[in-house]
This record gives C-alpha cells, sequence and structure tokens, in this order.
C-alpha cells in the first residue's frame, strides 16, 4: 500500500521587486526592494518585477495587505 | 417569577404576584417605601415563609419550585424597587443553582407610580435554555416622567429579553438624574437596546451609560454629548460627534466607542478620572488641562493633536494618545502608570523612568535618550530617539516584544532575554556578534539597521513565524549554512510569515545551505539571501 506525499518544489525569485503573500488573508509575508534571491515553493502566491512601480501597482490593484511590523 | 396586575388589596396594601419557576434562590429583592417605619413591606415567598424588606432580601427555596412570591405595600408609596437577581448558574447542557424567572416590563412603574428609581439584574451566561423563561421587555424611556430619577437595567439576559429606550421618547418634564442601560456581562444579549438623540437626555440627567451594542441590532444614537453630563458612557458602534470644549467642567468620566468624531479643544477638566475615546477623533489642546492628582485613564484615538508636556499624572495607570499629537519635554516620573503609548510628532526628551510601566510605545520625533523600565513586558521605542548602550539595563529581562528603531544607537546587550517573542531591531543601533543569542526562544526576529551580526550556532524553537537578517548583518558563507541547517533541524513547525531573510552584507550560502533550503521549501518557507 502506498502512502501519498505532498512534493514541494523549489523556484527561485531573482527580479530584485518581489512579493510573497497568503492566498487567504492577502497579507504580505514578504515585501523585498533588493531581492537577489529568493527560494519559494513553487505553489507560494509570489509576484516579481523589474521596478518599484510594478510592485506597488501590483499590491494596490490586488488588495494586498502589509503588515507594518514585518517590515524593516 | 412572572408579573401580573394587582389582585389583592389588604387594608391599604396590595401584593405584587410575582411566579417563581424552577428557582432555588432568590437574590437581592428591596422594596423601599417613602417612610418604611410607617409603609412596611412583606414578602411572602410562596413556601410559607415570610420576611420583612426594609433591606436586601434573599431567599433559599429547600427545593426547586414554581410557587407564587408577593410583595405586600402600599403601591403609591413605594419609592424605590431593587431586583439584584445574580447570575444564575449554568453547566454543560443543563441550568444549576439559582434559576430567576422575571418578566418585568415598563408598566411595573403604573403599578408603583411614585417610585423614584428601578434597579434590575440578572445574567445566566448568554444561554437560550428553554429553562430561562423570564423577559425583561418594553420601551421604557416612555417612563421616565416626573417622578422617576434613577433607572438601572444593568443585566437582561433572558433569551426572550428586547428591552428598548429610545432617548426621543424621554418626556418633556422628565426628572431623571441616572440612567444606566448598561451590562456589567460580557453577552450582548443582557444589553438594552438604545436608540434617539443624545440631545433629548433631561438637564437633571447628569449621570448616563447607555451600555452597549444588542445582540443583531443596528446603532441609532445621534446627537452629541449633552454639557451637563458629569459621567457618560457608551459603548460598542457609535458615530458620536461634537465639540469636546461643550463637556462639562465637571466631567468625572467619559467612555466612548465606537467610530467617533470628537473635535475642538480639550477643555479644563479638573475632576475627570477616565476618559476613553475611540474614533477617528481630532481632539487638540493640552495635558494640563486634566486634574493631574485625579485622572487615571487617558486614552484618546484617532487623529489628535495633543501638545503640550505631559503633566505630572500621579494617579495615571493608562496614557495612550494616537494620532499626529505634539507632545514635548520630559516625562515625569509616573510612578503609577503601567501603559504608555504616544503616537505622532511628540519631541519627548531625556528619559523615559517609569517603575511600573508594563507596556511602553513611544513614536514621532522624540529624542528619548534612556530608559528605566524594571517591569516592561512591551518595549517599541522607534522615530528619532536616541536610546545608546546597553538596552538590558534599561528595560525588564523578562520583555516579551522589543522594537527598537529609530535613530537609537544601541550597542551593546549584556544579557539574555528569554521570554522575547518579538523582537525588531534595527535604526542605527550598532549591534555586533551574536545577537540572535540574546533572543534564544523568540518565534520572530527582525534585525536590521547598522548591526553587525554574526552568527555560531544556536537552539531554535520548535514554532517560529520568521527571521529577518538584513541591514549590516555580515555572515559569512558558513555562518549562513550553519543558520539554515539549524533551523531545519530546531524548527519543525512554521506560522505566521514563513520568511527567512539573511541578507545585509552576508554572503551567498553554500552547498549545505542550499540542500536545508531545500529541505525548509518542503516546509513552505520562503527564503531570501544575498
Amino acid at each position: 500500500m502506498f502512502q501519498s506525499q505532498q512534493i514541494n518544489t523549489m523556484k527561485t525569485l531573482t527580479k530584485p521587486f518581489i512579493v510573497i503573500w497568503d492566498i487567504t488573508t492577502k497579507i504580505i509575508s514578504l515585501k523585498m526592494l533588493d531581492n537577489i534571491q529568493t527560494f519559494i515553493s513553487d505553489d507560494s502566491e509570489t509576484a516579481e518585477f523589474n521596478t518599484n512601480q510594478e510592485l506597488e501597482d501590483f499590491i494596490v490593484e490586488n488588495n494586498l495587505i502589509e503588515d507594518s511590523i514585518a517590515e524593516n | 417569577m412572572i408579573m401580573s396586575a394587582i389582585e389583592k388589596y389588604d387594608a391599604n396594601n396590595v401584593y405584587y404576584p410575582m411566579d417563581v419557576n424552577n428557582c432555588t434562590n432568590l437574590a437581592g429583592i428591596q422594596i423601599l417605601s417613602v417612610d418604611d417605619t410607617v409603609y412596611k413591606t412583606k414578602l411572602d415567598w410562596g413556601d410559607g415563609v415570610t420576611s420583612n424588606n426594609s433591606n436586601t432580601t434573599s431567599h433559599t427555596y429547600s427545593s426547586l419550585i414554581n410557587k407564587r412570591l408577593k410583595i405586600y405595600n402600599n403601591p403609591k408609596k413605594v419609592k424605590s424597587l431593587r431586583f439584584n437577581l445574580g447570575v444564575s448558574g449554568y453547566s454543560a447542557t443543563n441550568p444549576t443553582g439559582t434559576i430567576i424567572n422575571l418578566e418585568l416590563n415598563p408598566s411595573i412603574l403604573d403599578y408603583f407610580p411614585n417610585a423614584e428609581s428601578l434597579y434590575f439584574s440578572h445574567y445566566c451566561y448568554a444561554n437560550s435554555d428553554p429553562a430561562y423563561q423570564g423577559k425583561v421587555i418594553g420601551e421604557w424611556a416612555v417612563k421616565c416622567g416626573s417622578k422617576l430619577k434613577s433607572l438601572e437595567l444593568l443585566s437582561c439576559d433572558y433569551p426572550s429579553s428586547n428591552p428598548l429606550f429610545n432617548l426621543d421618547l424621554i418626556p418633556s418634564d422628565s426628572i431623571l438624574e441616572v440612567l444606566s442601560l448598561g451590562g456589567r456581562y460580557p453577552a450582548p444579549s443582557t444589553r438594552v437596546t438604545v436608540s434617539g438623540n443624545l440631545n433629548k437626555i433631561p438637564p437633571t440627567c447628569k449621570v448616563i451609560d447607555l451600555g452597549d451594542d444588542r445582540a443583531s441590532t443596528v446603532n441609532s444614537i445621534t446627537g452629541t454629548i449633552p454639557s451637563w453630563v458629569e459621567e457618560f458612557s457608551r459603548t460598542g458602534r457609535n458615530t458620536i460627534s461634537g465639540n469636546v470644549a461643550d463637556l462639562s467642567p465637571n466631567l468625572r468620566y467619559l467612555l466612548v466607542q465606537g467610530s467617533n468624531t470628537l473635535k475642538g479643544i480639550l477643555p479644563v477638566l479638573k475632576f475627570v478620572t477616565y476618559i476613553n475615546v475611540t474614533g477617528n477623533n481630532e481632539i487638540e489642546g493640552s495635558l494640563s488641562s486634566l486634574g493631574s492628582s485625579s485622572v487615571i485613564t487617558v486614552f484618546i484615538d484617532g487623529l489628535n493633536d495633543i501638545s503640550g508636556s505631559i503633566p505630572n499624572f500621579t494617579e495615571c495607570t493608562t496614557l495612550t494618545i494616537r494620532g499626529f499629537n505634539r507632545l514635548s519635554g520630559s516625562i515625569p516620573v509616573l510612578s503609577k502608570l503601567l501603559t504608555l503609548n504616544i503616537g505622532g510628532n511628540n519631541s519627548l526628551t531625556d528619559n523615559v523612568n517609569l517603575p511600573n510601566a508594563t507596556s511602553v510605545t513611544i513614536a514621532g520625533n522624540n529624542t528619548v535618550t534612556s530608559l528605566n523600565l524594571p517591569k516592561s513586558n512591551t518595549v517599541n521605542i522607534s522615530g528619532q530617539n536616541a536610546l545608546t548602550g546597553n538596552l538590558y539595563t534599561q528595560i525588564s529581562p523578562n520583555t516579551s516584544t522589543i522594537l527598537i528603531a529609530g535613530r537609537n544607537t544601541i550597542s551593546t546587550i549584556s544579557g539574555v532575554f528569554s521570554n522575547a517573542v518579538q523582537v525588531n531591531i534595527g535604526g542605527l543601533n550598532s549591534l555586533d556578534g551574536d545577537v540572535l543569542d540574546k533572543f534564544p526562544n523568540a518565534p520572530n526576529i527582525q534585525i536590521g539597521g547598522n548591526n553587525k551580526m554574526t552568527y555560531s550556532s544556536k537552539t531554535f524553537p520548535s514554532t517560529m513565524l520568521g527571521i529577518q537578517l538584513t541591514g549590516n548583518a555580515a555572515l559569512d558563507s558558513t555562518m549562513v549554512d550553519r543558520l539554515l541547517i539549524d533551523l531545519n533541524t530546531y524548527v519543525t513547525t512554521w506560522n505566521g510569515s514563513k520568511t527567512i531573510v539573511i541578507k545585509g552584507n552576508s554572503q551567498p550560502p553554500g552547498p549545505l545551505g542550499l540542500a536545508a533550503i531545500e529541505s525548509l521549501i518542503g516546509k513552505h518557507v520562503s527564503i531570501s539571501t544575498n
């Protein structure tokens, strides 16, 4: 008898402006303006951009919520 | 107990019948007349026992009974009715202990036409068990005419209760002095549905507690807080507006929750002990308007612009002012203060010496230079503050939330904060070495700013939310790998942001670190590195 196991494969965000958020709450878990490489599960909710303006527009258009505590 | 019409005359006395259902105990009934030596009250409890009722009277039945209680008195001489029925016990699905069913409606004040006060309180944990057959119903405002001075419906907790109080229906000849419709218990089912305009409250009424929202109701209170009111509270959803300059100089207590929009300059309120106003208020003025030796709680939410210095509030335990405040000067040693939360563009200076404060948040352009917070649990210092030296000697070692940003230049943490759960140290702080060792149990750590930290090895908590090392963090590849391996080894559960950030001036991970990353990805952690 076989047991199924969830396998999460990895993908890498390499553009400088990235955002990762929770699909249910829409709360941003990570927003970076100086990204070099961010490793994530391929089923994570993410987006990456070349400019800050694109990133900010995306956040507004998708009603993502910024948690001030999470910022540094 | 179910009240019904007066049934019988005995000389000048009438007995007022109240059916007692499923009852084991009746607590706190008091019926007073204009002269209790002449117009005596007798309680016939229905089980053959009687009591004289010049004082608050209770009665315990030998078994659970269904009887009729009779209150004998001359109804025209009754001046005070008090039903303090306390709390009915409730366990699992069955009511236990005291079960008191009283049907109370405004017509009781027709039966006792000269009554000056009526008090009622009963709480049964908001349960819906059919054993609770009583109810408090009807529109009570219409009975607040030329006789009633005090109406207190503090907790009307029966499943079928629906008491109403429309301020607009208060008679024009009202002499009401005390109106308390506030439940002391949390269940929404205990509350009175209040509506109408606050300005219909008569000038004689100086003590007003309008309670909280009743369940499934829509708040419809309008108007402003009357200028003659000395104690006012209304929790729940409100949209109360008005100018605080119109508040009574004799104000002692003000509690207004909701989306209120109070504006104006804080007047002189030398007798006030409690101010708690939430919403989008825009209050200006100076805290020196408040009596320095009387005020205990100040909580002003919104977009306020309070300026001037913080007075020597010797009795104050809570001082929270949100908004765009411009408080300045040094903070006096407030030995009773437990919570200090000052938002805005303040320019507070010098030492913050609050020997008993547990929660301290200071934002703005403050230039605080040192702390003495030996009882702290939460410390949030941002803005332009200039804390220096050793953080460990300035706040309690038991502090759980440590947020130090701004222009602080903390350079040393000489001890371990074992209870820290939220750590965020940024700004111009210049911590060096293995900073993570100072917070061994914190599941959420962010260290940025000018801190030039390194890493050796550490046992992390089994559950974490995130760790972010930015700023001038200077981990070489070996340290980065070790950190990733330790996180992968010790943390079995990731919640919250589920993020690991190792950046700043740190080096990228090596092969061992990348292997740990692959494992962490399987736990849905996001990992950002150089």
